[in-house]
């Protein structure tokens, strides 16, 4: 059996972002479009471009007043993560000693992500995945009949899944981890690398809200275990630094993990 | 942009714009099942397949992969020819990890792997570009 397989990777803000689209592909140019959005959406929020509008606020150049629609929202949509994930998820800095930091990124890769998708989708596509640095949009299935199947990278063996799930779209996998170099979030109660949690993976319709509630339970621990029970839509998968793996209650009721594979 | 990702789909281009590859340190990539490495070792029906050039710290690079019977037989990371030892470095780093991630791809079939490559060059040592490479080259058994 053959079937067309769109695969395409873009390297945008700082990372690989790898669609591969699936039967019915979307009409011509949607491809193009979801990729001209992203880029549109690294000059306007970057950090590491000064000229954005997040680097212009960031540095008091500009006011709220003064940017689009789409950083107001982002702004606000950051405000309430905070509150949500009970200060732990801080796109603004709020904690720091020393000044603040404007910082949306782990909200606004997630959500460009899923309008990147919806362009696809908006142009015919039905099945497909993209993959941005890590964090998966899953929309339909990979073929009739069949889930796609997501690896869970491992934190500490590279060569190695944690475990894999089988998922079907619309859904959406974002993963926060340290990997191999080291701690690499940090608290903003404590101002130090969080320690507990190894890796912190969240599945939910939402890609922008799984990434940044993995990053929040990156920084709760295990104590986010029970927090996320209490976020309607989205489990979690955590190993902890002594390789120990805790999921989330709903896992099992609301998709199909593979429990045999878990390699810690 | 496209253009020279297609040709790269193809697989029958060099990509444009650059000589065509060849691997780092002048030898042709060693075959997985442990053959002598040489051109005589590589199976008639095995094709190479390019990657996307991926813009690293160390110049422009790309994973290829050989499809044999619509499987990845091998994975080699192959970069522009005039590079410098950086790269001969991040290839001698990189393969070996690269290699036993498309073993591990290929056991568990996954379509995609979430977990934090974020940087360009992260992504180039990482399974997710053997899966895109492979899926780009009409591989059937990665997903």
């Amino acid at each position: 059996m053959t079937t067309a397989h769109l695969v395409h990777v873009e390297h945008v803000m700082g990372m690989a972002v790898s669609f591969d689209i699936r039967e019915p592909l979307p009409a011509a140019g949607a491809l193009d479009d979801a990729v001209r959005w992203l880029h549109d959406v690294d000059a306007r929020f970057s950090t590491y471009r000064r000229d954005s509008q997040i680097s212009r606020l960031g540095r008091g150049e500009i006011a709220l007043t003064d940017v689009d629609d789409d950083v107001r929202f982002v702004l606000r949509t950051c405000l309430d993560l905070n509150a949500i994930t009970e200060g732990a998820f801080d796109a603004f800095g709020l904690t720091e000693r020393h000044g603040s930091t404007l910082d949306p990124s782990g909200f606004v890769k997630g959500w460009a992500t899923e309008r990147a998708a919806d362009i696809l989708e908006g142009a015919g596509a039905r099945n497909f995945c993209v993959n941005a640095g890590g964090d998966i949009v899953l929309r339909g299935t990979p073929m009739a009949l069949r889930a796609w199947r997501v690896g869970i990278r491992h934190p500490s063996r590279p060569a190695r899944l944690a475990t894999t799930l089988e998922l079907r779209g619309p859904d959406s996998v974002a993963t926060s981890a340290t990997y191999e170099r080291g701690a690499h979030i940090i608290d903003p109660a404590a101002q130090r690398p969080t320690t507990q949690v190894a890796a912190a993976t969240v599945i939910g319709p939402d890609l922008g809200i799984a990434d940044a509630y993995a990053t929040a339970m990156f920084i709760m621990g295990l104590p986010g275990l029970d927090w996320i029970e209490a976020q309607p839509g989205y489990d979690a998968f955590l190993i902890t630094r002594s390789r120990r793996t805790h999921w989330s209650s709903d896992f099992d009721r609301s998709r199909r993990r593979n429990r045999d594979d878990v390699r810690t | 942009m496209f253009a020279d990702l297609n040709a790269a789909r193809a697989g029958s281009q060099p990509i444009a714009g650059l000589p065509a590859p060849m691997p780092v340190g002048g030898t042709p990539p060693p075959t997985v099942a442990g053959g002598a490495g040489g051109a005589s070792a590589v199976a008639p029906t095995r094709q190479p397949f390019d990657g996307p050039v991926i813009p690293t710290k160390y110049g422009p690079v790309q994973v290829q992969v050989q499809i044999a019977n619509g499987a990845i037989a091998d994975v080699a990371v192959i970069a522009h020819p005039d590079q410098d030892n950086k790269s001969r470095n991040i290839n001698a780093s990189a393969l070996p990890q690269l290699r036993s991630e498309v073993l591990t791809a290929q056991s568990a079939n996954v379509h995609s792997i979430s977990g934090a490559t974020y940087t360009s060059t992260a992504y180039l040592q990482s399974l997710q570009a053997a899966i895109d490479t492979a899926h780009g080259a009409g591989a059937t058994t990665i997903a």
